[in-house]
């Protein structure tokens, strides 16, 4: 299986290898859009199994949401034909078959998530199921990851102490303007000039940012820039839909936004 | 204005722009830092290179970082100095030299040309709109001697080129009268200036060099020395000076009514005053001083029934949002969400047909079965903790201006005059001012209506006084009180006063919090510089001391559950801010006057879902 691309921009890979090794949960700390989801596909590709003493393991993703609740984590009964059928959660499944679990934006959950996540994430490595009165001992290829976005938008959900210090915690960016420019431009296509150019606006655009409580520009809104430019769409025009349209509806913000844009090409 | 946040986006926050009549980039007068001056009738893409010009000359080796010793080790000081033992900046060490506005004109357009060849590199996309703002010719042959000199690097190689064209032009004094006949309600460029008796018609006309002088491969035109070009004015001239020739020094006036801030302040009344004692820290010591400051508590009533329309006034935009949003609370709170695959009860009309379904022999019945009660309340507590220290009586514009004081010694020419007049700030009638306290009081009415249309509980408190015997902490708004035009009033009454014993203030306020029970509580800080008071250490002009005991009683707060959150117009706040709170527990705002609007929107982002 093709394992995805990632370009390290510090120790990520060797610590996320440690933590694997030990079988310590992770936690990824960073803004939306800055490689964290593919990092884990990268290095899910990439570590040993337990099991089979290959590389590869499997990666259960769930992207977290304000309705997610514990149950949707865990399982549920369905109903079919006249009985009630036990089904299990993403959760449940990476448990007992042994594949990384990866919740993106846990912050975003609802409480009752974190409650499942303690006991599978200290040294019993258990999930209790309330429901069918299971005690799951967690398969030895079994890795909980975590991930969110230290931003404004998380000051009132942020994740309790308690839960925290049970975590590795590594911190993702966007990378420095080189780095940036090369996964620009491998991503997308585009050549070395323009992946600089774009790594370039992006810098100053997240400056911007900075000043006006958005979201920064992320990489992955750049790759977008790119691969538009790369289907034959003007490079203005491109940057424009990719990049502007993310910072927000300010006007006074866009006219910015595009200035940044304009004086940056040729 | 977009310019401005384009500003921000390179690097050079805080600059101003000014819309004036102006002589412009190549003809000064030399203006300041952070306001930059452009016609009024300017097109956007003319305001925006000169905005880039501006950037890149605030950068350090542009003018604005100039500084020149004193005792001239480098050469740039002329004899006209007698300060031997100060760092010049670029209007005090062009003073030291005779005919000092011949050599501005000269620096100017030596610098001039140098930032453009940066905007041409940096800013390719701007290149195209240099030809909007060129350089004009430089007269009496100079251009010859210009370009056989290695192009400046920074702006005191630019005023060492300047300094040496200066030199040539007056070796020649034989040829020139000794003053130059500056008239300076003559706007017209240097170049036009006829001093030779000689003039060249038309042959050794030559225009501005399109790509720069020290572009790679520009043109040599042939010209002699102490030739005269005279020629036609660059294209646009007339665009970006504007109005220039007509020297009207008063300003349009601008209609703003602001009802409410009428020489008669509204009236306050208080009631009987509490007195807390509160510990402090002391950084020295690394330990509480026990029962430390004496914080006087007292509620505060206004009068002024009509405030709370006058801001939403002020700001329709965000008004509407607010009622919006009111709509959609409403809204969410009534529905009860039914055929649920999972919930807390049984959806029993949904159960009842799937059973009849099954019985009428449909194999997969729908196991939506379920339904929830709606969704639980945000169950979230907000107090606003106002700075109403004597420093946010400042008028806004002069908060930009305080960094920026007047060299010693600084001579008015005939051009500052023309430019101080019409940058403002002396124009606008005194009741029509803004101060730092008015915008506190805008943006903590807005976010009340914020929080009132959410259903959030809240409350305003401010804290001034002077001492630790004697802070003073008024509750402007109790969390049992709802708000309303009566408790908008009480915010209006609040007036500037006394210095900024955080520490206290904070302790003080967690009282209120602790009693509250909501499960999220949150306690935001609006201030205007750092925490100071007459004896807010054993040392007043410590600084440090002020800032731990903030620091410390911040995380009082946050040990306890209290989410904190600092808010600061103060420019230099990202430094202080920096050290005691983590980056999304704090927002720094330059621009002042944008302070509604920024916490207006913070607020929006931080509670854009249940928590």
């Amino acid at each position: 299986m093709h394992t995805p691309w990632y370009q390290p921009v510090a120790d990520e890979v060797q610590l996320f290898e440690a933590a694997w090794s030990a079988r310590l949960p992770v936690l990824l700390k960073g803004p939306t859009g800055c490689g964290k989801t593919r990092f884990v596909e990268h290095m899910a590709g990439n570590l040993i199994s337990a099991k089979t003493g290959i590389k590869g393991v499997p990666l259960v993703t769930v992207s977290c949401h304000e309705d997610l609740t514990a149950n949707d984590l865990v399982g549920r009964h369905l109903l079919q034909h006249d009985q009630t059928i036990w089904n299990d959660g993403p959760l449940t499944r990476a448990a007992r078959t042994g594949a990384i679990c990866y919740l993106d934006e846990i912050v975003e959950a609802r409480r009752d998530t974190t409650v499942v996540i303690h006991s599978l994430a200290d040294h019993r490595r258990v999930l209790p199921i309330e429901k069918t009165g299971e005690m799951i001992q967690a398969d030895p290829d079994f890795l909980l990851v975590i991930s969110y976005n230290p931003g404004y938008q998380t000051v009132l959900k942020d994740l309790k102490p308690s839960t925290r210090q049970r975590f590795v915690s590594l911190e993702f960016n966007y990378p420095p303007a080189t780095l940036e420019a090369a996964i620009v431009a491998h991503e997308s296509g585009v050549g070395e000039d323009l992946a600089h150019r774009l790594a370039a606006i992006a810098e100053r655009l997240r400056a911007l940012s900075d000043h006006g409580l958005t979201d920064g520009v992320s990489t992955r809104s750049l790759i977008h820039a790119g691969q538009l430019v790369m289907q034959g769409i003007e490079t203005r025009r491109a940057c424009e839909v990719a990049l502007t349209a993310a910072l927000g509806d300010d006007p006074e913000m866009q006219k910015a936004a595009n200035d940044v844009i304009d004086i940056h090409l040729p | 204005m977009s310019l401005g946040l384009l500003a921000c986006a390179l690097d050079s926050p805080g600059l101003q722009l000014l819309r004036a009549p102006s002589a412009g980039r190549w003809r000064g007068p030399l203006g300041e830092a952070s306001t930059l001056t452009v016609s009024p009738g300017a097109p956007h893409r003319a305001v925006r290179l000169q905005v880039l010009r501006r950037v890149l000359d605030l950068q350090a080796n542009g003018r604005w970082a100039l500084a020149v010793r004193g005792d001239n080790t480098s050469g740039l000081v002329g004899p006209l100095n007698n300060l031997v033992d100060r760092v010049l900046d670029l209007r005090a060490c062009l003073a030291t030299w005779p005919h000092a506005v011949l050599l501005r004109r000269l620096f100017l357009w030596v610098d001039g040309e140098r930032v453009d060849q940066l905007v041409r590199s940096r800013f390719p996309g701007a290149a195209r709109d240099l030809p909007l703002d060129p350089a004009p010719i430089l007269p009496f042959g100079l251009a010859a001697l210009v370009r056989d000199i290695a192009p400046p690097v920074d702006a005191a190689g630019a005023l060492d080129v300047a300094l040496t064209l200066h030199r040539y032009l007056l070796r020649n004094q034989s040829r020139m009268p000794l003053d130059l006949p500056y008239d300076p309600d003559d706007l017209t460029p240097l170049s036009r200036i006829s001093i030779l008796s000689m003039e060249d018609g038309g042959a050794g006309a030559s225009r501005p060099f399109k790509d720069g002088i020290w572009a790679r491969g520009a043109q040599r035109a042939s010209t002699s020395a102490g030739e005269l070009q005279s020629h036609s004015d660059p294209p646009n001239d007339a665009a970006l000076l504007g109005a220039a020739s007509t020297v009207d020094p008063s300003p349009q006036e601008t209609v703003v009514s602001f009802p409410s801030q009428v020489a008669k302040l509204p009236s306050a009344s208080t009631t009987a005053q509490s007195i807390t004692h509160h510990d402090e820290w002391d950084y020295n010591q690394r330990a509480y001083r026990k029962r430390w400051v004496a914080v006087h508590e007292r509620r505060v009533e206004g009068s002024d029934l009509k405030f709370r329309t006058d801001v939403l006034a002020r700001f329709p935009s965000l008004a509407r949002q607010i009622r919006h949003q009111l709509a959609r609370v409403s809204a969410d709170a009534a529905r009860r969400q039914r055929r649920l695959q999972d919930g807390e009860s049984v959806d029993m009309d949904a159960a009842m047909g799937a059973f009849v379904d099954r019985l009428a022999g449909q194999l997969f019945a729908d196991d939506r079965l379920y339904q929830a009660r709606p969704r639980q309340d945000r169950d979230l507590c907000v107090a606003l903790l106002l700075d109403v220290s004597g420093s946010t009586s400042y008028f806004l514009s002069d908060v930009k201006r305080s960094a920026q004081a007047a060299p010693d010694g600084e001579t008015f020419e005939p051009d500052d005059l023309l430019w101080q007049q019409s940058a403002g700030g002396m124009s606008a009638p005194p009741s029509q001012r803004r101060r730092v306290i008015d915008v506190v009081k805008d943006a903590a009415v807005l976010v009340c209506e914020a929080l009132q249309a959410l259903g959030d509980r809240h409350a305003v408190f401010a804290f001034s006084g002077q001492g630790r015997q004697k802070v003073e902490f008024d509750v402007v708004k109790h969390f049992d009180q709802v708000g309303s035009a009566q408790t908008a009033a009480a915010i209006a009454t609040l007036q500037p006063k006394g210095a900024t014993r955080m520490g206290a203030a904070l302790r003080h306020t967690l009282q209120f919090l602790h009693a509250e029970s909501a499960r999220r509580r949150m306690l935001i800080v609006m201030s205007d510089g750092y925490p100071q008071d007459d004896d807010y250490g054993p040392d007043p002009k410590d600084l440090q001391y002020g800032l731990s005991d903030t620091a410390h009683a911040l995380a009082e707060a946050e040990r306890t559950g209290i989410v904190t959150f600092n808010i600061s117009v103060d420019a230099a706040a990202n430094d202080y801010l920096r050290r005691i709170c983590p980056k999304n527990r704090y927002l720094v705002i330059e621009d002042a006057d944008a302070l509604p609007l920024k916490v207006f929107a913070l607020l929006r982002r931080m509670s854009a879902s249940r928590a």
